[in-house]
């Protein structure tokens, strides 16, 4: 894996890098980098304070002590993009769309499937929550992906579909469903 | 070092690294240096890092760690209190504390977070010894001196937690030696894994109308496709707005110093009331509302009715820029009168708008209550609430040479450039206003969306640039119109064997800075007053009171959610007053076919004793209620309740406007539909196109040719408001309105060629000259009376576990019938039943508005203070039922909307939360009186109700 220096900060966003050129705005954050410099607007925006999970995008790097590969779902609003220099992002558009080859992520599919988007607003974050823990524990049991979207906020749906639509994914799911194979 | 700089921040990162006994590591040029975290708190951070932490091991069986976090909200939100506790016992010996036990305690005080007296107190002594507990318990009481804070719960409430914490600790550590029922006191809730059930059974009329078939948008929601207004890229040299805020209520506007804004990068300036002056209608009110009632400005031209009110807008060349500008721009003001933030003190002081015409029962009512063997007299207070939608308002306004066009998440586009024809002083043909979809809508992105587009239309053409406006969450919190709080106050009578016969209601609702849009949603609260019970006499009064708050406005089921628990509450109180079971009361007083409720409709086959029934047996409410007896019998801190209520929602289909469709058969066979139905989520435009699809599915048209378009002012025009539920049916009816017409021009041609398949159809068609768009429109005839109501109708059973000590409850399962008629979209419908409930649970239990005395301000302006449910809030067994083989409706498709009307059921998760804490009070000899409290019934509350003192913190049950 590639690690950015100080010298020459970038970022990976779907697989391709990205400068962080030197007039970035020091304050600038990972989600307005997303939305407005690269026009990737799947990932949304909303509360600014990382309490709604709207803006969530999985964030591949590696441990700086355990050097492991992680990957953890995170709040791209309060994530300035100069802390998230060297790390490899997964937008929504990342994983899956209409016109990509493999079109829609399990995830994505299962979600529209399950009923589990009204106003779809908080849709992409909810997926990129389950994406991100799913990659790096694709053996979740159904308690621990219910557990998965502690800081994602759903005002219409109730919660339920969301998490009968992810908890299909979950090891201990049954026949119905199983663990998902998240490419690294 | 959040703690560190904010000592007084509840931290549990802190509080359990304290209890661990923690030594940090600090390094400066100085060399490195070890610290305890207490002392670390003091220490001068500048030029210092830590750089380790160290955690001793706890290394024998006779040490002991626990650590709490009592919250508002599950998941996600700080601590009320939390509390750390290490301590080595000898269970050999009485479990006698054996070293120097460490308390730390968060969420009192930027000074306390050990308590160590009764560290102190306890070393050398027994755990099992009641005498050194209730001793050790006082001493706790006495060091933990909670401060005062806004946004915290009161003093009072966090020190009776702290004091509960220790003796939770005490009893989980001793739980082999403690009595059977009060070591139900030692461990935290659980929460059971998520599950849920769906019955119905699918009436088509004909496919695929009445399928369970899933949004036709819903893959480009959860793969980021699907586009918001927000998501527009941005125009070459667009402008962004954002409100410059009023610090307080109640002052006078005299200038704004801009000197820290102007070194914002991108800033271009403000706009202010003097830009508006001569050109532009200050007032951005819909033209439809009494013209004395259209009192909102866009900037306040006098007095600033309330903190947070827009007095400007910063104007920058980037989102961002704009919001920091205008958080910097300092408003310069001469301070008013106290502002008036309760709707209590509202009514002490006279501030009161006009009050409604009474309303009342034909028989006498006050003669009624005289008759009757059993009367109570109480009150609920309900609070606020905010739509809380994932999308904030937004707009966004370019001029061209033909005028205006707005691009904005609003639930009404034809009233928006209503409103912006009387702002900017234009014809109504200079505007256009196109709505893509709603991340949410509720009621909310109507006035506050005019207000918005209002700026951003009169700064596009004031600097000749595209305007946006983004708004931030904070400025929404303190701007946006909520769900008014409800003051009810009630007098019901009953025969002395349960039958309720007069109920007599006289209620306030906080209007905020100005009377219109509440003027009409106040009478739906009063005349929901009844919900699912006969009253055969009545009386009703309502009162508006001014405040220095935002005008209020409608949020999911207005007058209904209110109206639900109020009508509760009342029934709960007038069963304590019988000395009855609630649950057999409500059964006995349900309406029944044949009754005319208070709205003046006649219940035609009403099934709410049929739904209720049905429901109290396949729930098996009888064995869950016996269980839940054994199982309060058995465990004295933890307590269980379920509690069963029916609603009623009437629907109107007296509307504003008109429904309309726009179908277009293509070429290739797509079909395109624009419909007047603002789509936010509630699945209209799939209720849409299946109703499309089901009149020319015979020619072989099915679902997936089908896409809808934004919803757009230039092709419905004297479109209908989407709102109050029934819009999915009514556009339902437009769409087989249009498709009717197609169906009509096809049916000559495929005459012709019977063999036809559809896309061979359409071209055949469309080369013979027949024209493949159709406008449909439906509006109801009867636009008055009883014809155009019917009522949706649901029962509800929750059952919850609460824990006395900490006040925290989950609601473990919740089951839901409901009368729907036939429904358009059962998939879709169940959707809005869970949807609806949940948002019911944050408004009687989690979500509050605080308001500081001061400067009027709603503390609770974010995500920190303010906590809508999240999935772990959810009934952790969550059974729908939609009632099956019901009647013919007086509505079209024989179908009832389904949006709102189930929101109420959710109030029953108060009610049997009441439950759960009798069972303790009555449990603990105190005295049997109907409890009464404040909505939101928080945790914070729960534990005051239960009113747990030193007496009940014994090991032993009382009998």
């Amino acid at each position: 894996m590639e690690i950015s220096t100080h010298q020459e900060p970038f970022i990976y966003v779907n697989d391709k890098r990205y400068e962080i050129t030197r007039d970035c705005d020091p304050e600038m954050s990972l989600n307005d980098f997303l939305r407005d410099t690269l026009n990737l607007k799947g990932t949304k925006v909303m509360c600014r304070e990382a309490g709604c999970g709207c803006c969530t995008v999985c964030a591949v790097y590696k441990h700086p002590a355990t050097g492991e590969i992680e990957s953890k779902p995170v709040n791209s609003c309060v994530t300035p993009l100069y802390s998230a220099a060297g790390w490899h992002i997964v937008t929504i558009e990342g994983i899956g769309g209409r016109s990509q080859s493999a079109g829609y992520h399990p995830i994505q599919a299962s979600l529209a499937d399950g009923f589990g988007s009204q106003c779809g607003y908080c849709s992409p974050g909810f997926v990129m929550s389950a994406y991100s823990q799913l990659r790096d524990n694709p053996k979740a049991t159904k308690l621990e992906v219910e557990h998965f979207f502690d800081g994602n906020i759903c005002r219409c749906t109730g919660y339920r579909p969301i998490l009968d639509s992810m908890k299909s994914f979950a090891c201990d799911a049954g026949k119905a469903g199983g663990c998902l194979e998240v490419e690294a | 070092m959040m703690k560190h700089r904010h000592q007084d921040f509840p931290s549990d990162v802190f509080i359990t690294l304290e209890a661990a006994k923690t030594v940090i590591k600090v390094v400066d040029e100085q060399g490195t240096q070890d610290h305890v975290l207490t002392d670390f708190l003091r220490l001068d951070m500048r030029g210092k890092v830590i750089v380790s932490a160290k955690l001793p091991a706890i290394s024998t069986d006779q040490h002991f760690y626990r650590s709490f976090k009592i919250t508002p909200r599950q998941l996600n939100a700080h601590a009320y209190v939390n509390g750390a506790f290490e301590l080595a016992v000898d269970k050999k010996k009485d479990y006698t504390v054996l070293e120097r036990l460490t308390i730390v305690i968060g969420g009192i005080s930027d000074k306390f977070n050990r308590a160590t007296k009764t560290e102190n107190f306890l070393l050398n002594k027994s755990l099992l010894d009641e005498e050194v507990v209730e001793s050790a318990l006082k001493v706790l009481e006495s060091e933990v001196v909670p401060v005062e804070e806004a946004t915290a719960s009161s003093p009072e409430h966090r020190r009776q937690l702290a004091v509960n914490l220790l003796y939770k600790t005490i009893l989980d550590i001793g739980s082999d030696a403690v009595e059977g029922a009060a070591r139900s006191g030692g461990p935290v809730l659980t929460r059971p894994l998520q599950r849920g059930e769906q019955d119905f059974v699918e009436e088509l009329q004909p496919a695929p109308l009445g399928q369970s078939v899933r949004k036709l948008e819903s893959k480009a929601q959860t793969s980021g496709e699907a586009t918001y207004v927000n998501d527009y890229p941005a125009h070459a040299n667009e402008l962004f707005l954002a409100f410059v805020r009023a610090p307080e209520a109640a002052i006078k506007v005299t200038g704004f110093d801009t000197e820290e804004a102007e070194k914002v990068p991108g800033f271009e300036g403000l706009l202010t009331l003097k830009d508006l002056e001569g050109k532009y209608t200050n007032n951005y009110d819909l033209p439809i509302f009494p013209a004395e009632a259209q009192t909102d400005e866009i900037f306040p031209s006098n007095v600033v009715g309330f903190a947070g009110q827009p007095v400007a807008a910063a104007m920058a060349n980037t989102q961002w820029a704009a919001d920091r500008a205008a958080s910097l721009v300092e408003v310069l003001f001469e301070a008013g009168d106290e502002p008036i933030v309760h709707i209590s003190e509202a009514l002490a002081k006279k501030s009161i708008y006009f009050q409604d015409a009474q309303k009342k029962s034909t028989e006498d009512p006050d003669a009624a209550m005289a008759k009757q063997a059993v009367q109570v007299e109480g009150e609920v207070l309900a609070g606020e609430q905010l739509h809380f939608f994932m999308e904030s308002i937004t707009a966004s306004v370019r001029q061209t040479e033909e005028g205006f066009l707005v691009h904005a998440p609003h639930q009404w586009v034809e009233g928006l450039t209503t409103v912006l024809a009387k702002v900017m002083r234009r014809p109504r043909s200079h505007f256009r206003a196109v709505c893509p979809r709603l991340g949410g809508g509720f009621g909310g992105k109507l006035i506050m969306v005019d207000h918005v587009a209002s700026v951003c239309a009169i700064a596009c053409e004031l600097k000749h640039r595209p305007c946006t406006m983004f708004m931030r969450l904070d400025t929404l919190a303190q701007f946006e119109q909520k769900r008014p709080t409800v003051l009810a106050k009630y007098k019901a009578g009953a025969t002395s064997d349960g039958q309720l016969m007069s109920v007599h209601w006289n209620n306030a609702v906080d209007a905020g800075v100005s009377c219109n849009f509440i003027a009409m949603i106040g009478p739906e609260i009063n005349s929901g007053l009844d919900q699912g019970y006969y009253v055969p006499t009545f009386k009703t009064d309502l009162m508006y009171v001014r405040t220095n708050k935002p005008g209020a406005t409608a949020v999911r089921s207005p007058g209904s959610a209110p109206a639900t628990i109020i009508n509760l509450l009342m029934m709960d109180h007038m069963a304590h007053g019988l000395k009855m079971d609630p649950i057999e009361f409500k059964r006995r007083n349900l309406y029944q076919a044949g009754q005319v409720d208070q709205h003046g409709v006649k219940r035609v086959n009403d099934n709410l004793p049929k739904m209720w029934d049905e429901l109290y047996a396949e729930a098996n409410i009888e064995e869950r209620r016996n269980a839940i007896e054994k199982f309060n019998k058995e465990n004295k801190y933890k307590k269980r309740g379920l509690d069963i209520s029916g609603i009623s929602y009437h629907i109107g289909y007296d509307r504003f406007g008109v429904s309309e469709v726009d179908l277009t058969v293509h070429m290739d066979g797509s079909i395109s539909i624009v419909h007047s139905g603002h789509e936010m989520g509630q699945g209209l435009t799939t209720k849409v196109a299946q109703a499309v699809v089901a009149q020319l599915a015979e020619f072989g048209a099915t679902l997936d040719m089908v896409k809808a378009k934004p919803t757009d002012t230039m092709m419905l025009p004297q479109m209908d408001i989407t709102g109050g539920s029934a819009t999915s049916e009514l556009n339902a009816m437009a769409a087989k309105v249009a498709a009717d017409q197609i169906k009509e021009r096809l049916l000559p041609v495929k005459e012709t060629k019977p063999e036809a398949g559809w896309n061979e159809l359409v071209v055949t068609a469309i080369m013979s000259g027949v024209l493949l768009k159709a406008f449909g429109t439906y509006r109801s005839k009867n636009q008055e009376g009883q014809h155009a109501r019917y009522v949706s109708t649901g029962v509800g059973a929750a059952e919850v576990e609460v824990d006395i000590l900490t006040g925290e409850y989950v609601v473990l399962r919740s089951d839901i019938m409901m009368d729907i008629g036939k429904s358009l979209n059962p998939g879709v419908d169940i959707g809005q039943i869970e949807g609806a409930y949940v948002f019911g649970m944050g408004y009687y239990l989690t979500e509050r508005t605080v308001y500081d005395s001061d400067t009027g301000r709603n503390l609770a302006d974010g995500t920190w203070n303010y906590k809508p449910p999240q999935a772990a809030d959810v009934p952790r067994d969550f059974r729908v039922r939609l009632m099956k083989k019901p009647g013919d409706t007086d509505s079209v498709f024989s179908t009832k909307a389904i949006g709102e009307p189930p929101f109420g059921l959710a109030a029953t998760c108060v009610t049997a939360i009441k439950r759960a804490i009798e069972a303790f009070r009555k449990q603990q000899g105190k005295p049997d009186v109907n409890l009464t409290f404040e909505l939101p019934l928080t945790p914070a509350r729960v534990l005051q109700l239960c009113e747990v003192g030193a007496k009940d913190r014994k090991f032993d049950t009382v009998e």
